[in-house]
């Protein structure tokens, strides 16, 4: 306690003698990022924007002319300012095979042990505006694993794993079906899966398994078709539980009952390849009341690939809002983060991206990205876009 | 100059406006200037479409608003300010809306099935799904209105490509318009195999434009031995016309009309043919159409698009440019910007492909791929254009933003421009396609909003002056001498 008011009084002098230099380094400095734009918390985007950063928080989101005192005033005169993107569901930075094929139920491997965090692609990523990744075991036996979610650049001070445990990954359909290993069916794989809940809710304890049966941990579920979307919904609905799905390429043949239930439903990644039927996937989830998550299949595509999906399902229909949500909050909350990143809010962590104009369109690119309130990438300054004084038309 | 003969046309159904209508155009004098055409020079029956208040992007990124495009036949013919219209016209209100001409792919394999085969004689539109209902709407729902499609799916002298606009058949059904056939030889490197598969089919190559080259050495030596055996033959009956006349004139003997006069008067002169000296024929070489085919290469009447990823088969293109005198455009490069130096220096340009692909592992021929190749292109000096690739048959619908990722990481680029007048003017069509002028074929393409925002839809598509694509309505009404 004295030790404390000891320093209290030295910084009070230093503030007499030093003046404001000597305040600044008392407490933590503050940081102003401006622009004409911004991805808001509900993914439309908000006009002249000022976000204020301390210690490598988000303090305060300002909307219209800002007058805070601040030690650093960073002013974009064009683009957006985005909150980092985020997939939703990716092996970036996974090493090799990253499940363990000896049992069906693996509720206690941990992908994050298969990251490798010195691989470029995690960097490359990053400086492509994705500043976090949900990372997941691969979808194969009943319970997989639990996922986790890693930062692309970690400066010192910021860790690199956001969350390390969490959600669970389940599989449902052909994925789960093992003829050595466990059930070789839909009904078998159901029965088994409910049997483990059952039991480890009975058992208690601090398993994850118990854990998940208690509802105190998420869960993420891999469902390739309707009726695995549909028999998910109802099991871990016992459980007071809302999964997260993901790969859910017929759930637009269950959208209603996805929407009644305000389903997350993890999407993508879309290509130039991508079927149609996929390609309008998000419109429909979306108008039935779901929300959507992109993944972008990084590493296996390029980082663009993310904002690609976004933007193909905006091409087919999906709402432009819906899909910034999509790159962001709603990525967040399929890893449980929703809460700590993924919005410009205030208490969440500032991972910003600056964008050259809307995240959405593919000719936009990344201006700077600051993870932890810290500048870790900023792109080399281009020359102003030159008309070329084509006539379209003549008279 | 176009010009519409007597030509029965089928025309898009156009809602409010009468449903299938024929036009018999009369030949469209096209020259009068567009601001005055308060009296159209057209005949009454040349029933126009009115496309009002509609934001004409330049490329660059200027906009006109509040233009007006009529399109009449299958040709622009005004477009600018607001005009008064004669005769029949279909009015359609483009409030809000954005016209750009219809997207060009440099570099494409929209409905195209590879072909396993590698021959000159290979012609890429064989290949071409020509009544792909769904391929066509959802290029149209894109805005692409024309592609190059390059022979694909083989090593070595694959085949010749074709420059294919998306018109539909007549009587409804698609077709596509072949605005070009053997656009280009297409040979591949096969950047993706083994080092020793990629020298033996530089060896091949190397073989056949050498075997061309003694084909056509064949075919001069007959000629030239035809031209002489003529030459004999001529000769030859002169001499015997001349013998003839000259043994007319003396007669000492009474000789009789066939002998001959080199004979040194044959006393059984029973059969004086064969004694003559030997004239044979020269043997016709047999005909060689894939040889004929690299002919034109080597006249550089035909161009030579080499396939080709790895810097060391880019090089190995340039040298086979050089030794045979071709006239070529690298396809791929995903190492081009490797060797912009010697692209420069070669003047060979570069099409680029899907900004896809590499992924972040990046392994195999595309591990060196950059983004910002394009920019290290430019910097170099070297030529190139962008397309949507051709390997990936979904791919050609997103044209437009696979330029704008380019974009993204190339500084100074219009997406937009890139696959509007550039890719023409690469494809060497600028003078027809690629932009909004009066004359043209009025292929354009009407975006909700800017085509570069996100959420900006196709909602009409005008291929040759007829309404190929339509999504959701504007307002539009028959107007104008509907009553005619």
């Amino acid at each position: 306690m004295s030790a404390r008011s000891f320093l209290f009084t030295a910084a009070m002098g230093c503030l007499v003698v030093c003046g404001m230099t000597g305040a600044a380094q008392a407490r933590q400095p503050r940081t102003a990022i401006s622009a004409p734009w911004a991805v808001g918390p509900d993914g439309s985007l908000m006009k002249d924007v000022t976000v204020i950063i301390v210690g490598g928080r988000i303090e305060r989101v300002i909307q219209g002319p800002a007058d805070v005192a601040v030690d650093r005033t960073i002013r974009f005169e064009s683009g957006v300012i985005s909150p980092g993107l985020i997939d939703a569901a990716s092996t970036l930075g996974v090493v090799g095979d990253n499940i363990e094929r000896k049992s069906v139920f693996d509720p206690d491997a941990s992908v994050v042990e298969a990251l490798d965090a010195l691989s470029p692609a995690l960097r490359a990523a990053g400086q492509a505006g994705v500043t976090a990744a949900m990372i997941r075991p691969a979808p194969s036996g009943i319970i997989s694993g639990s996922a986790a979610t890693v930062r692309t650049i970690s400066p010192s001070g910021a860790e690199r794993i956001i969350r390390g445990e969490g959600p669970l990954a389940v599989t449902l359909g052909p994925g789960s079906w093992d003829v050595d290993l466990g059930p070789t069916s839909r009904a078998g794989v159901l029965h088994e899966l409910r049997e483990a809940m059952r039991a480890a809710k009975a058992e208690g304890g601090a398993s994850r398994l118990a854990r998940m049966a208690r509802g105190e941990l998420d869960v993420i579920v891999e469902a390739d078709s309707a009726e695995d979307v549909d028999a998910a919904l109802r099991l871990f609905g016992q459980y007071s539980l809302a999964p997260v799905f993901r790969h859910a390429s017929d759930a637009v043949e269950t959208a209603s009952e996805l929407g009644q239930a305000k389903a997350l439903v993890v999407v993508g990644p879309y290509t130039y390849s991508s079927e149609l039927r996929l390609l309008a996937g998000p419109a429909r989830l979306v108008s039935a009341g779901c929300e959507v998550a992109f993944c972008g299949g990084l590493p296996f595509l390029e980082a663009d690939a993310l904002r690609l999906s976004a933007a193909l399902a905006v091409r087919y229909g999906l709402d432009p809002a819906a899909a910034r949500r999509g790159l962001t909050i709603n990525a967040a909350r399929a890893a449980g983060l929703g809460n700590r990143v993924g919005a410009l809010t205030p208490g969440a962590d500032a991972d910003i991206v600056i964008f050259s104009g809307d995240p959405l369109r593919l000719d936009s690119r990344v201006v700077e990205v600051w993870i932890a309130g810290e500048r870790v990438h900023q792109a080399p300054p281009q020359a102003p876009q030159e008309a070329d004084g084509w006539k379209a038309w003549e008279e | 100059m176009i010009v519409v003969s007597h030509r029965r046309r089928e025309r898009s159904k156009e809602r409010g406006g009468a449903t299938w209508i024929r036009v018999a155009g009369l030949g469209l004098a096209l020259s009068a200037p567009a601001a005055v055409v308060a009296q159209p020079t057209f005949g009454p029956q040349g029933r126009a479409t009115v496309l009002e208040n509609a934001t004409i992007l330049r490329p660059g990124g200027e906009t006109t608003p509040a233009a007006m495009i009529v399109i009449r036949g299958e040709s622009i013919e005004h477009i600018g300010p607001a005009i008064e219209i004669q005769g029949r016209a279909t009015r359609i209100d483009l409030q809000g809306a954005f016209v750009t001409p219809g997207l060009i792919d440099v570099c494409s394999a929209l409905g195209m099935t590879a072909t396993r085969s590698a021959s000159p004689v290979n012609r890429a539109f064989d290949a071409f799904d020509r009544y792909n209902a769904e391929m066509f709407r959802e290029a149209f729902r894109n805005g692409v209105t024309m592609m190059y499609l390059p022979a694909t799916g083989a090593s070595g002298a694959v085949g010749t490509s074709a420059i294919v606009r998306l018109a539909p058949g007549e009587g409804g059904g698609w077709a596509g318009e072949v605005v070009r056939q053997d656009a280009a030889l297409c040979i591949d490197l096969g950047s993706g195999e083994s080092a020793l598969r990629r020298l033996s089919t530089l060896d091949a190559l190397r073989k056949q434009f050498k075997d061309a080259k003694s084909y056509r050495e064949s075919l001069e030596t007959y000629d030239e031995e035809l031209k002489e055996y003529e030459k004999k033959i001529k000769e030859r009956a002169e001499k015997e016309a001349k013998e003839k006349k000259e043994g007319d004139k003396p007669a000492p003997g009474g000789a009789p009309t066939q002998q001959r006069p080199e004979q040194p008067a044959p006393a059984e002169g029973a059969k004086p043919e064969e004694k003559k000296d030997e004239i044979t024929k020269p043997k016709k070489p047999g005909t060689d159409p894939g040889a004929e085919v690299l002919l034109k290469t080597l006249d550089r009447e035909m161009p030579v698009r080499i396939r080709a990823d790895r810097s060391s088969d880019i090089l190995n293109a340039l040298d086979l440019a050089r030794e045979f005198n071709l006239d070529v455009t690298i396809e791929g490069g995903s190492e081009a910007h490797l060797v912009a130096r010697q692209l420069a220096d070669a003047e060979v340009p570069v099409v680029l492909g899907s900004m896809l692909g590499p992924g972040l592992h990046r392994d195999d021929q595309f591990r060196r791929a950059r983004d910002d190749a394009a920019a290290v292109l430019s910097a170099a000096g070297v030529k190139w254009a962008l397309g949507s690739g051709a390997t990936d048959q979904a791919a050609g619908r997103f044209l437009l933003l696979n330029a704008q990722m380019l974009a993204a990481h190339v500084p100074g680029v219009d997406p937009l421009s890139l696959v509007t007048k550039d890719a023409a003017d690469f494809l060497g069509l600028g003078d027809r396609f690629g932009r909004l002028q009066p004359r043209r074929p009025a292929d354009l393409v009407v975006w909700s909003g800017h085509p570069l925002e996100a959420d900006s839809r196709v909602q009409r598509v005008y291929v040759d002056g007829r309404l190929v694509f339509r999504d959701d309505g504007s307002t539009e009404s028959a107007a104008g001498g509907e009553e005619q």
